[in-house]
């Protein structure tokens, strides 16, 4: 199995000479073989040529040539996500309708992981083009939660949060429209970032809906989603949202301390009350404790149109997705899951009205979140009310997006401020709870600092599921 | 079923010339009655602030 579970541990090692890239790799792929056939991770790999790129990467090194920050680490790629490697299926039995299925070329992302010398082991699963629900009737694997695999690994970046979790990557990229980063991240244990929208082109990603798709890693701790991100970032002209010139900046403070820093604290709770689980709000105050103990000062906020900006939020994906799968869906009707085609379609019966409602109401929230950021420098909310949902309770056959549980997450696709999901404990089933760190758009640096001090004085983010072997 | 609903639901699909069978057709009302709640909140609010111009 891996020895090695974060990207920093691993990168040390690989710099004293303790490990080499291939025993890296090595590693992952067997504990890939351990544990896939429960988990539904991978839906490709590319053993081999993983392998021989290892070896170029141990060659470099001793030959003294620096290949980049990622030098000789295993990661994956949401199966969404195009690269030379193979396929890309988007677990779906249609193809792209925009033709990306059969294009063997490295999406932006990935050529930048591999630039900065990352070595891809595969494509991880999602659901069905990033908008379907677990399906026992499918072809493709059915992603499981490596705490307990019964459970559902969240989605839709499903084997990303299952193969980091395990260690059969150190590092994934996933992509979140509603919450996709950040829910398998919770439910997964792992921490996943979702970066400001514009930040990380999403040039050779399959869209899901073009004006919430963000593409983000998932990792062990803040500090490896940081080091993903300082590869990831930067201007795409081929992505017309990607900033050219963002006004980010700087590194993430490693004080360990967050003196000074006023963080607005709204639990949510008065939405899906009846469904939350009962050992969330004792992680998440006591998850405020250890940040007032960092120096920070906690308060609270309540933020702004919430109902109606996650209302807004599934109209204008419904939209946007319909109108990308709409010539695809006449076609290949019976070939989409249920869900899929149910969720998709239900966008035909938008009117233009609706969508544009639902737009305006966008921007009045994103005007009153700026007034909530002139109070505090960072906002916590949890990510999930629950922890991951039993694949035997899901029961979707109306494609309702209700997914049964409460989800706080869309309000910041619609905002596109950039949010990191942590673990902050277990829930009475003893799978993880998470909260996620907000900022202001392009304060990407602020949260991975604030997530990084935090992880500094908690381990639930080292704390392993049982089939990975326990605590680190 | 609402029938008003069925149809608006039907008649969206045939739009694009989708015509999913009866048993999906009913799913897909389902579905979309479960967006038209959201729906009614996002313009109440807009409704609740005519002044603002956005």
């Amino acid at each position: 199995m891996m020895e090695f579970k974060s990207i920093v541990d691993a990168l040390a090692a690989l710099e004293s000479g303790l490990v080499s890239s291939v025993e890296l790799v090595e590693a992952a792929l067997a504990t890939a073989d351990a544990v896939d056939g429960k988990l539904g991770a991978f839906v490709t790999r590319f053993d081999e040529k993983a392998l021989r790129a290892a070896k170029k990467a141990d060659r470099a090194r001793s030959a003294g040539v620096a290949v980049g920050s990622l030098h000789g680490i295993p990661v994956g790629v949401k199966d969404i996500l195009t690269t030379e490697d193979g396929p890309t299926t988007a677990q779906s039995l249609v193809p792209d309708p925009n033709g990306a299925s059969g294009r063997l070329a490295d999406a932006t992302a990935v050529q930048r992981l591999r630039s900065a010398g990352a070595i891809v082991l595969g494509k991880l699963s999602t659901m069905e083009y990033a908008v379907g629900m677990p399906d026992p009737a499918s072809s493709f694997p059915m992603p499981r939660n490596p705490w307990e695999p019964a459970r559902w690994a969240g989605g839709s970046s499903s084997g990303s949060g299952s193969a980091v979790s395990v260690g059969a990557v150190l590092g994934a990229l996933g992509t979140d429209t509603a919450a996709s980063i950040r829910m398998p991240a919770a439910f997964c244990g792992v921490t996943g970032l979702k970066p400001t929208f514009g930040l990380v082109p999403r040039t050779g990603c399959i869209p899901l809906a073009r004006t919430l798709d963000h593409v983000g890693p998932l990792a062990r701790s803040a500090r490896d989603c940081d080091l993903m991100l300082d590869v990831l970032a930067g201007h795409d002209g081929a992505d017309v949202d990607s900033v050219r010139s963002p006004r980010w900046h700087g590194e993430i403070s490693r004080t360990g301390r967050l003196d000074g820093v006023r963080i607005g604290l709204d639990p949510l709770d008065r939405y899906g009350t009846a469904r939350r689980d009962s050992a969330l709000d004792g992680a998440v105050d006591q998850a405020m404790r250890s940040l007032e103990d960092l120096g920070a000062e906690i308060v609270p906020v309540e933020l702004p149109w919430y109902t109606e900006v996650s209302a807004a939020a599934k109209v204008i994906l419904l939209a946007e997705a319909f109108g990308y799968h709409q010539d695809a869906l006449r076609e290949h009707w019976d070939s989409y899951s249920l869900s899929t085609r149910l969720r998709v379609s239900t966008g035909a019966s938008l009117s233009a009205g609706d969508y544009i409602d639902a737009q305006r109401v966008r921007r009045m929230a994103g005007s009153a979140m700026a007034g909530v950021f002139r109070e505090v420098d960072l906002i916590v909310t949890p990510t999930a009310g629950r922890g991951a949902p039993l694949i035997a309770d899901m029961h979707y056959a109306n494609g309702a997006m209700d997914l049964a549980f409460p989800l706080y997450t869309a309000y910041w696709n619609m905002l596109g401020n950039p949010a990191v999901s942590v673990p902050i404990g277990l829930s009475v089933s003893g799978v993880p709870l998470a909260m996620q760190i907000i900022g202001e758009p392009f304060r990407d640096k602020d949260v991975l600092t604030a997530a990084d001090a935090y992880q500094s004085v908690t381990d639930w983010h080292r704390t392993l599921p049982a089939m990975a072997g326990g605590e680190l | 079923m609402d029938s008003t609903l069925e149809d608006h639901v039907r008649e969206a699909l045939l739009r694009y010339d989708i015509a999913p069978p009866a048993e999906e057709l009913e799913l897909a009302v389902e579905s979309y009655r479960d967006t038209l709640a959201g729906i009614g909140h996002i313009r109440e609010a807009l409704q609740a602030n005519p002044d603002v111009y956005r």
